[in-house]
């Protein structure tokens, strides 16, 4: 395990990427450097990868399993000398004592150079406050959880995503209807024609993003969606010192499957709206050959928070590009019985007064 | 949630009683009286003896009681030759009907009298075999289009029979049966409408919360690819729609031939229902 840490030449204080002026800084003496200086010390390391060290001093606990112990790496901080144990695919933390920025190459060894990575944008500060608004003008939230909200964790996170570029030859076949209705002399006619509706032809779809990482949850990466890749840059690790990074741990092939139905959905649709002209239309064939596939392995940046409350946690997430937040959050059973309650009543009784305004004046 | 259905069974009923402690006027068990109040005039016209001469009185007397009793004039009138008079020799046997049946009604006594502003009156002309009701203002809502509809559905074997002794009877004791069961009608549509009002507040208030519960949603799986179509991209090679069959169906519609229609006349609504037998 290969450990990282960018010492500032000038005050020896650990230097991070700076998602405001987009530079590597050294947080106590202010010094900016550019990341074409630091290049050279990601290649010089590349080029010094020490193996992983598994043997766990068990004097103090119980020995890991294999299977366990296969899954972790130990660090000693080389600022403070804490010793840690990270899950093995982290590629990039802090120090939870001093806040040491550290990365670990060796989450890489074995695995792939990400294509490109896309430097965050926006800081911690900025996710605290997309996390207030967040929690503002949700009427069933709990007081309680905005009041108190101790956010457990906020978490910069390069998340590994698999980068799918493809296009779609389709041929579809729908069953279209068109209705006509009207009156003829006592009666009300419903004339329905039926089509067969062909359609064919080819799109293009780009940089369609599929989280590689089993810990985070699909829906979550899915929600902050989407990442301007135009922002992406060559990967260089300097990019990761001072956030976590994952590893992939799903691979292309096993997450092509959501990128296709994610496809396969939006083809479909887009050929159905070159038939609006009919009342209803269902699918009766949909042929999607998929051509000029690409795979790109990147890096996006993510802001994750936790916390936890009446012992259910709650995970929220912001792009750390666009400041897109997402995250469920808790409902107050008793004020959404409150306002089920105030609700029914104010409908009610709207309804009530309607009727009787349209009584009096004869419309009922 | 046994609470909030508690409190929702509550407000209903305090709705329920509210509306009939209001508007139930109607239905006060002391004083049924429907109409407005009934005069003294002939109620039943017999021009050419139709109706037996021992019932005729009887039936005199119980359309006086009727009418005294609930406050509304109930008339029937058995005529023969209707369609001589100019004024009804129209196409529309029906519509003669129903526009002699309303001038009746409204047409003023020698003593510059007129029948009641509610009531209802029973129009039989032997020459086109028409009959119709017509129920006037108030009465309009006790004896209903449907109400009118199935009284002429219960005379229609003794119209057949000419057995019009059995056709008058038929027409007092359903209109009395009618007037009688005005008042827990009454109770029984409020309660209808309150029931109604309450389920409609219930469906709002589950829209709106459901609204204010999605705002608490944020995450959800992307099953769509539209923010990532290259644009200009899309390219229609074949589109081709070929027609297959056609299907036509034809529904009756609901109408007031031989039904229901509704008339102004002489500062009265009429709505009635006429039929030939």
């Amino acid at each position: 395990m290969a450990l990282l840490e960018y010492k500032c030449p000038c005050c020896s204080g650990a230097i991070e990427y700076n998602s405001t002026v987009g530079k590597m800084k050294c947080p106590y003496c202010d010094t900016e450097f550019e990341m074409e200086t630091l290049k050279e010390m990601d290649d010089a390391i590349s080029e010094d990868t020490i193996n992983d060290d598994l043997s766990w001093d068990t004097k103090a606990g119980l020995e890991w399993g294999d299977a366990e112990a296969s899954g972790m790496v130990s660090y000693e901080c080389k600022s403070c000398g804490a010793k840690i144990t990270f899950d093995s695919t982290t590629t990039a933390s802090s120090c939870p004592f001093c806040d040491n920025p550290i990365v670990m190459t060796a989450g890489f060894v074995g695995g792939l150079k990400p294509d490109f990575v896309i430097p965050f944008k926006l800081d911690k500060k900025a996710a605290k406050e997309a996390f207030n608004k967040h929690l503002t003008g949700k009427k069933l939230l709990p007081r309680v959880f905005k009041d108190q909200n101790h956010i457990d964790e906020i978490k910069g996170v390069y998340v590994p995503f698999w980068i799918f570029d493809s296009n779609a030859d389709a041929n579809m076949v729908f069953k279209g209807t068109k209705v006509r209705r009207y009156t003829s002399g006592q009666y009300d006619v419903t004339e329905t024609s039926y089509y067969r509706v062909l359609r064919s032809g080819s799109m293009a779809f780009a940089n369609i993003p599929v989280d590689g990482s089993e810990k985070m949850d699909d829906a979550l990466m899915d929600s902050v969606e989407p990442f301007d890749v135009k922002d992406g840059v060559e990967f260089q690790s300097a990019y990761l010192a001072g956030y976590c990074a994952d590893k992939y741990d799903v691979s292309p092939e096993d997450s092509i499957e959501r990128a296709n139905r994610r496809i396969r959905n939006s083809t479909e649709a887009a050929f159905r709206a070159t038939a609006s002209e009919y009342t209803t239309l269902s699918t009766e064939a949909n042929n999607i050959k998929l051509s000029n596939g690409k795979t790109r392995y990147a890096l996006l940046p993510l802001w994750i928070l936790n916390t936890t409350w009446n012992g259910e946690k709650y995970v929220f997430a912001m792009n750390g590009q666009t400041g897109k937040f997402v995250g469920n959050l808790p409902c107050d059973k008793g004020l959404y019985k409150k306002f089920l309650f105030t609700g029914t009543l104010v409908g009610t009784a709207v309804v009530a007064a309607g009727w009787f305004l349209l009584h009096f004046i004869g419309l009922l | 949630m046994k609470k909030i259905f508690g409190s929702l069974m509550l407000a209903s009923l305090l709705a329920v009683a509210a509306s009939i402690f209001l508007f139930g006027g109607e239905a006060k068990a002391d004083d049924s009286k429907i109409g407005k109040g009934a005069t003294d005039y002939q109620k039943l016209f017999d021009f050419d003896d139709f109706i037996s001469d021992e019932k005729e009185a009887e039936f005199e007397s119980r359309l006086q009681a009727l009418s005294d009793k609930y406050g509304a004039d109930v008339v029937a009138v058995f005529d023969i030759d209707r369609p001589a008079r100019p004024e009804y020799n129209i196409p529309d046997e029906l519509e003669a009907t129903e526009l002699y049946a309303i001038d009746f009604y409204n047409e003023p006594f020698s003593d510059g009298g007129r029948y009641s502003d509610d009531g209802i009156i029973f129009m039989f002309t032997m020459a086109d075999r028409s009959v119709s009701i017509q129920s006037v203002d108030v009465i309009g809502d006790v004896v209903t289009f449907d109400d009118r509809e199935s009284i002429l559905d219960d005379m229609m074997t003794d119209f057949h029979n000419n057995n019009f002794d059995a056709v008058l009877d038929i027409y007092i004791n359903e209109v009395e049966e009618l007037f009688e069961g005005y008042g827990s009608r009454v109770v029984r549509q409020w309660i209808f409408r309150c029931v109604i009002f309450l389920v409609i507040g219930l469906i709002i208030g589950l829209i709106r919360v459901s609204v204010l519960k999605g705002q608490l949603k944020s995450v959800a799986i992307k099953t769509e690819a539209s923010d990532y179509i290259v644009p200009g991209s899309f390219n229609l090679r074949n589109s081709r729609d070929f027609f297959l069959y056609k299907t036509v169906s034809r529904v009756r519609r609901q109408s007031s031939s031989g039904g229901g229609s509704s008339h102004s006349s002489g500062g009265r609504s009429f709505s009635g229902s006429s039929r030939h037998v």
